[in-house]
């Protein structure tokens, strides 16, 4: 059987990949603020997959945190593949947004509120409905009020990471 | 003044499973404006002792004295930047802090933090730039596009440029070339000698004899000697129980069996002196 070899930059780009999953799960497990909107620190691991490996590897990258992440550390509420999908939904749309171009302020708002109504808002959402069987109206309106102010502290947030990221030669590692 | 540590204690992640004893019943006094050095081998508790001179780690039980503020166990996070500004330790390999956009940024963060205007902060940054032995021109530029070295010395201008009373250094010289680092040695000399505490973490007995006035020896977590270079390495035997080393002036003296010494050699320039002195007689 013939195998295809890993060019060099193959394999940095694969090294490199494996570095920023490690990094989002470390920063899951960190968050800020006060007890009522407690702002988890995933979000920058997904918004650097998806500036340095675009779309598609930044979502195989969030999807392989997420299953890492479990097993290392478990799931509240046990194992559930939805939140695999959200984990890759949030680098993938990041990734659409950012990968390759510039960093602007319009991108980091679009991207962030599109991550929050689709994967936080939407798909969580469901998964919670299908998992426990409440109400899907009922965990919405739980889960509101928090969606609705931590995607402006994450543009912030986004807006610096991406800048301090864009001076740094991460990009050389793959060209 | 002086920096004085209480029966201190600390425990890692105490009530666990993984609980282990970091510091052992330690009880010291240090005089301020002196070069101190630390030594002990690998997991004697060197760094954990080193992060306590600034409340990265709080006792378990005792109290620390150190540039006038009292650490205790109950001690506060929140007033810990006055600390922070008399007391700064340099961590191993510090170019790993760099992230400013430029490096005379990056010099300023600190000053900025401890209150200083940008002004005043990006002149500070300036002079030690200077200080560190680096040219005027790298100040513009990304610390990221520097050599090693050279990255060494923006992080260590960094730390010192806000000039703290007490300076902790962990091994700073560690991969550097011999020029770069007499240079570096010869920096922080001049430093305690303006009136600063200068505490170095090392594992290089010849800068233990070279430069220290007093040495604490740790092992096991507990303090097992403290005293003066003279001190520590006029036993060689017991030294060697303790996996500790001579300087490499004072092994050389050891094995010249007809030279006579008034005193051990410590330095190469003790053991030339030595050397020359019995040549002539």
């Amino acid at each position: 059987m013939k195998t295809k070899t890993l060019s060099r930059a193959e394999l940095q780009k694969l090294v490199l990949l494996g570095i920023i999953v490690a990094l989002k799960i470390i920063l899951g497990k960190f968050s800020f603020g006060p007890a009522f909107v407690q702002v988890g620190l995933g979000f920058i691991g997904s918004v650097m997959l998806g500036y340095i490996f675009g779309p598609i590897w930044g979502a195989v990258g969030g999807g392989v945190s997420d299953l890492v992440s479990s097993a290392l550390f478990g799931n509240q509420g046990g194992f559930f593949f939805g939140f695999t999908l959200t984990a890759m939904v949030g680098p993938l749309i990041y990734g659409l947004f950012f990968y390759r171009k510039p960093v602007k302020i319009w991108r980091v708002i679009a991207a962030t509120l599109i991550v929050t109504v689709v994967a936080n808002i939407g798909m969580n959402t469901l998964w919670i409905h299908m998992m426990y069987n409440v109400n899907f109206a009922a965990a919405l309106m739980q889960r509101l009020p928090k969606e609705t102010i931590v995607p402006w502290i994450q543009m912030v947030v986004t807006y610096f990471v991406l800048q301090a990221i864009s001076r740094t030669k991460v990009k050389d590692f793959i060209k | 003044m002086s920096i004085e540590f209480k029966n201190v204690n600390y425990v890692y992640s105490p009530g666990s499973p993984l609980e282990k004893k970091g510091l052992d019943n330690i009880n010291f006094t240090i005089k301020e404006n002196k070069f101190i050095t630390l030594i002990g081998h690998t997991g004697s508790g060197k760094s954990t002792l080193m992060q306590h001179f600034n409340a990265l780690l709080k006792p378990t039980s005792g109290e620390i004295k150190i540039a006038g503020i009292t650490i205790t166990p109950q001690t506060k996070n929140k007033n810990l930047k006055e600390l922070r500004r008399r007391v700064s330790l340099v961590f191993q390999f510090p170019e790993a802090q760099l992230f400013e956009n430029t490096v005379i940024d990056d010099i300023a963060f600190g000053p900025k933090n401890f209150g200083y205007t940008d002004e005043e902060a990006k002149e500070l940054a300036g002079k030690w730039l200077e200080k560190v032995g680096l040219p005027a021109e790298v100040a513009t530029k990304s610390p990221f596009d520097l050599s090693g070295g050279q990255m060494r010395r923006v992080a260590i201008a960094g730390v010192m440029a806000y000039q703290p009373d007490v300076l902790c250094l962990d091994e700073p010289a560690a991969g550097l070339d011999p020029q770069a680092k007499a240079q570096m040695m010869q920096l922080f000399l001049d430093y305690q000698k303006e009136g600063h505490t200068v505490i170095l973490v090392t594992h290089n007995m010849d800068d233990v004899a070279e430069y220290a006035d007093d040495v604490l020896v740790l092992e096991h977590g507990k303090l097992i000697k403290h005293g003066s270079p003279e001190e520590i390495f006029s036993n060689p035997s017991w030294l060697k129980e303790h996996y500790l080393d001579l300087p490499t002036a004072t092994k050389f003296a050891n094995q010249l069996t007809n030279y006579d010494f008034a005193e051990t050699p410590l330095t190469l320039n003790q053991l030339v002196q030595g050397i020359s002195k019995n040549v002539k007689e």
